[in-house]
């Protein structure tokens, strides 16, 4: 058996996002000052601008669509919405830049919220200038399809790069202290508040957290509330 | 989820039309029927009550659909072990009753034969599925132990909340009480795995979704509490291995991509940096060979030194790399070299008289 050394087949970019392809054009990304390699850890905050994307070849007569999606969403144990859509520029001249091209779906930062998700950028020479529809939504986007429906043929370069959440990537025990700072906050709302009085602004606090965040602002709590509770003993101890 | 039920409704549709056949069956085969009569559904039947009903029965397996060759090879196994071809695949699902007979762990043997899988891939005609046959081309050669087909008939009626895959992993001899469950590698399908199980449903939601469930798709089965407990314990410790089992799949794979892509930046780079060297000293040495060639043999001594520090001050800048220059550095000093030889030239030809100077022409002194 071949040992495969190429990274994008040994991670399963190429397999599950693009098919297999001989890279022809140079494409370079650049994010937060760093240059892009294959396999390279980001952290969201550093992603969250546009990246900054130069396109090799020698010919501005020929267009390229650059399509980034995010091959592990919501999960990669549960890749449901697989390929969330996160940015798409086409009509892109040969030895530009994205900046000089058409956005059809504008950037959006990943945000994984668990998990380590590759986001991948994938290079298509256009046959000739056309008319992009936007597809219906971001999830479930199939980068194959896409190429077949606009004639784009297989990619001409591509990279990809890990990113995770900020803090790590919880996992089932931050499931579980979440739960308990849930109960915990609950609690303690019902015992100064009354029972009926807590669940309106138990209610309320959660809808303040929102969906994405909802995991890390629960840790945080269970962090006070385990600091505040160590200090209410030390007090009551010392 | 609510999919996944539906389609198994209609493939236990499908399966009831032969229920009534097996049940038709044994009931010739055997007079002692009268539970399986009373409760009407093969569901409700208790590994034991079938197991005492079918103590006897012979082996046109052939002939006879999925729930008599599991009956029969079940039987069979349990009075000696005696082959009979198991179809394990479709009907694989999480472990459903205790094994009250410890004669069956016996009895369950290490010594199954392989062929015998085999085989019962060629007759799973009756549920022949595209999954049920990856399944069982993933589980024939890699299940040595008697015991999941134990569990195949025991999880028969549990109802696919999970995907049919997760059941060769739920096979295991988890409802041998005295045992430790024991998880062997081989069932390592994890390709095959459907990897549909998000985190939430290992949180505590799980088991009583999985509860309700059974009990909508099996209601008169007869369920003691304690093993459901234990049983759908086990089975979330499963699942969790699977998971962990990919999860740690996926980070080999990542941690290798990483390392050949800085591999391939290494060798990259290095060929560059050769490249770059030798173009800068190949440029260098044209410059400076062509030049020089031409003006040492007109130097005076003085100059011919001069000349010489010089071609050896640039040389030694060629050897010097951890010197960071500018791309035009190396230019620049050519350029600077080639007005120094210049320079030397001129004061060379001065000396020898031979550049026109007012003096000269003054005196009428003509210079060819």
């Amino acid at each position: 058996m071949i040992r495969e050394r190429n990274p994008l087949v040994v991670s399963g970019v190429v397999g599950d996002v693009l098919d297999a392809f001989t890279s022809t054009v140079e494409l370079r990304v650049y994010s937060d000052g760093r240059m892009l390699c294959n396999g390279c850890n980001f952290r969201p905050s550093q992603v969250v601008a546009q990246p900054r994307v130069d396109i090799g070849g020698d010919d501005f007569r020929s267009l390229y669509t650059l399509v980034m999606v995010d091959a592990d969403a919501p999960s990669p144990s549960n890749p449901c919405l697989r390929e969330y859509l996160h940015w798409l520029v086409t009509d892109i001249p040969g030895s530009t830049g994205a900046d000089f091209g058409t956005e059809i779906v504008s950037y959006e930062s990943p945000q994984p919220s668990m998990g380590i998700h590759r986001l991948v950028l994938g290079l298509f020479r256009q046959p000739r200038r056309q008319m992009v529809n936007a597809p219906r939504g971001r999830q479930n986007f199939n980068t194959r399809e896409f190429s077949r429906l606009h004639n784009l043929g297989s990619p001409v370069a591509a990279v990809y790069y890990n990113c995770q959440r900020e803090g790590g990537t919880g996992g089932r025990r931050a499931f579980l202290r979440c739960g308990i700072s849930v109960v915990v906050v609950f609690g303690v709302l019902s015992l100064c508040l009354g029972l009926e009085e807590g669940k309106v602004y138990f209610r309320e606090l959660r809808r303040l957290c929102g969906e994405e965040r909802v995991l890390r602002v629960w840790l945080g709590i269970w962090v006070w509330a385990c600091e505040g509770l160590l200090c209410g003993i030390g007090a009551l101890s010392g | 989820m609510v999919a996944r039920m539906g389609t198994q409704g209609g493939g236990s549709n499908s399966i009831g039309g032969t229920q009534a056949q097996a049940q038709t069956q044994i009931q010739t085969l055997d007079p002692k029927s009268n539970p399986l009569a009373r409760q009407g559904s093969l569901y409700s039947l208790t590994l034991d009550e079938v197991q005492n009903q079918l103590g006897d029965l012979g082996k046109p397996l052939s002939s006879m659909n999925l729930d008599e060759l599991l009956k029969t090879v079940w039987t069979v196994e349990a009075n000696n072990q005696a082959t009979g071809s198991v179809d394990y695949g479709p009907a694989a699902q999480q472990p459903g009753q205790p094994v009250s007979g410890s004669s069956l762990n016996q009895q369950s043997s290490l010594m199954l034969p392989t062929d015998l899988s085999k085989k019962t891939v060629d007759e799973a005609g009756v549920v022949a599925e595209s999954s049920a046959g990856k399944r069982n081309s993933g589980l024939g050669g890699a299940d040595p132990m008697g015991l999941p087909q134990q569990a195949q008939w025991m999880n028969y009626q549990i109802p696919s909340v999970h995907s049919q895959q997760q059941q060769q992993h739920s096979m295991l001899p988890v409802f041998m009480p005295g045992h430790p469950v024991q998880q062997p590698v081989p069932l390592g399908g994890n390709p095959i795995m459907d990897a549909a199980y998000s985190e939430t449903q290992i949180t505590m939601s799980s088991s009583p979704v999985m509860g309700t469930l059974s009990d909508t798709q099996t209601p008169g089965r007869k369920r003691v509490a304690p093993d459901d407990i234990a049983e759908k314990s086990v089975e979330r410790r499963q699942k969790r291995m699977i998971k962990n089992r990919e999860s740690a799949a996926r980070s080999r794979a990542r941690k290798q991509a990483y390392t050949h892509e800085l591999e391939n930046k290494v060798s990259r780079l290095e060929e560059e940096n050769e490249r770059l060297k030798r173009q800068k000293g190949h440029f260098r040495e044209t410059e400076k060979s062509t030049e020089f060639g031409r003006c040492c043999c007109m130097l005076s001594p003085r100059n011919w030194r001069r000349c010489c520090q010089a071609y050896h001050h640039q040389n030694q800048s060629i050897n010097c790399d951890e010197q960071a220059q500018h791309p035009y550095e190396d230019r620049v000093d050519s350029l600077s070299f080639k007005f120094q030889l210049a320079v030397l030239v001129y004061y060379e030809l001065r000396l020898l008289g031979v550049l026109p100077s007012r003096r000269r022409q003054a005196q009428g002194i003509v210079v060819l």
